[in-house]
């Protein structure tokens, strides 16, 4: 692989570029499993053959064939479509349970298996 | 490389090279930060890809001097109200120390120095890895929960950190992964989880997820995206989302509601003060035993 020589190489291109749907929806998928919004093994204490890292944006485009300007988009807008405003809201309430869990009992809860509630 | 810097530094010689390098962190630590540590600009090679090397924004980096700093005060973690830690819990202490490195070392030692970039210029991803350079630099190693990088004294500390063409004496990696406590490992041993886990598992509804197996991580697994929601719970991702409703609502009234809600300004408030729109989410690092003894006051 080639060094990056420009800012659409690092994934930063600068003005507005739009994904044909058709495309986002086929690799929308497998650009979010190849960046790092899902990290698997990153730990840089896992042995060598073991630990992995998420891939730039063109690499991604390398493996797939694809416009590193593409890819860069569609990674973009997939990071957001991961998750609707419901899990936002989830996520408030989540922090309320898990946070007041803490100030109640401390760690207790979790040793005496009594976990907050993720949703409410 | 020139035998001697501009201000007459011998850099071939290596205990005035050290002897630089403690001047730089001390001004570190009078800048702002907890710790201070050095990393070779080269030993980033082996974890990131082009383009996400400290040569790749500052040609001919050698070193890279990372400042870590706490967030929330110890106090806060256990205040009856989680808004303390939301509104509250980032400081930006670490990255004051970073450009006054920075700046010191180009008027002190007439080497290029930058303050590495951090803010994500694209999505999600950061240009240069704070928390790889804070490993790098011994400051700390990787956990289960969210991959923070915990300090084996402090536990959560953020990170910032300035890159330089100046040759410095590199600190060492931590010998030993600093999680998981022994604790935890025991937790993990009856219960299958540790407190990070059980508080946040990513297989039900949450983030993390990891296998230990003597003592040691050997299976570890992030949902940065979900993260997302909580620790950028309201801020850019949750004004977008409320965009796009406000495009789809043809009701007048209703679009009235919703601009004129506390969320929405809550959204528009973190975006404008940026300092709310991350740090939101402490409950893996909330129930974290590493550093937990500092926040027991009076």
């Amino acid at each position: 692989m080639t060094e990056p020589s420009g800012p659409a190489d690092r994934g930063e291109f600068a003005g507005f570029h739009v994904v044909d749907p058709e495309l986002y929806a086929r690799h929308r998928d497998e650009v979010v499993r190849m960046s790092t919004s899902h990290q698997v093994d990153i730990n840089e204490f896992l042995p060598g053959d073991v630990r992995k890292r998420g891939l730039s944006d063109a690499e991604i485009a390398e493996r797939l064939g694809l416009d590193v300007r593409d890819v860069t988009e569609i990674r973009v807008v997939a990071e957001h479509d991961e998750y609707g405003i419901e899990e936002y809201e989830a996520s408030a309430r989540f922090k309320d349970a898990a946070a007041a869990s803490y100030v109640e009992r401390g760690v207790r809860n979790l040793y005496e298996g009594r976990p907050p509630p993720t949703r409410r | 490389m020139e035998a001697s810097s501009p201000a007459g530094l011998d850099v071939t010689d290596v205990a005035a090279r050290a002897r630089a390098t403690d001047e730089i962190k001390h001004v570190g630590l009078s800048g702002g930060a907890l710790v201070v540590g050095v990393t070779a600009a080269s030993a980033f090679n082996e974890f990131v890809p082009p383009g996400h090397r400290p040569t790749d924004f500052l040609p001919g980096a050698e070193s890279v001097v990372v400042a870590g700093s706490p967030g929330p005060a110890n106090a806060a973690w256990r205040s009856p109200n989680r808004r303390v830690m939301e509104i509250a819990g980032y400081d930006f202490r670490e990255n004051v120390a970073s450009i006054v490195m920075a700046e010191h070392i180009e008027a002190t030692y007439g080497y290029r120095a930058i303050q590495g970039p951090t803010l994500p210029t694209s999505g999600q991803h950061p240009p240069l890895s704070m928390m790889l350079a804070a490993v790098l630099a011994g400051l700390g190693t990787r956990s289960i929960a969210a991959n923070i990088v915990l300090n084996p004294t402090y536990g959560l500390l953020y990170y910032a950190a300035a890159v330089t063409t100046m040759p410095l004496e590199p600190d060492h990696v931590l010998e030993e992964n600093v999680c998981p406590a022994r604790s935890c490992v025991r937790l993990y041993e009856q219960e299958g989880r540790t407190p990070c886990m059980a508080v946040c598992p990513a297989d039900e509804g949450g983030c993390i997820d990891a296998t230990i197996e003597d003592g040691r991580i050997v299976h570890s697994y992030f949902n940065r995206e979900r993260c997302s929601t909580r620790a950028m719970n309201f801020g850019i991702r949750g004004h977008i989302k409320q965009l796009e409703i406000l495009m789809d609502t043809d009701d007048a009234d209703e679009r009235h509601d919703l601009v004129y809600s506390d969320d929405f300004r809550r959204n528009l408030a973190a975006i404008g003060r940026y300092k709310e729109s991350v740090a939101q989410c402490f409950e893996c690092m909330r129930v974290c035993p590493v550093g937990r003894y500092r926040r027991k006051l009076k």
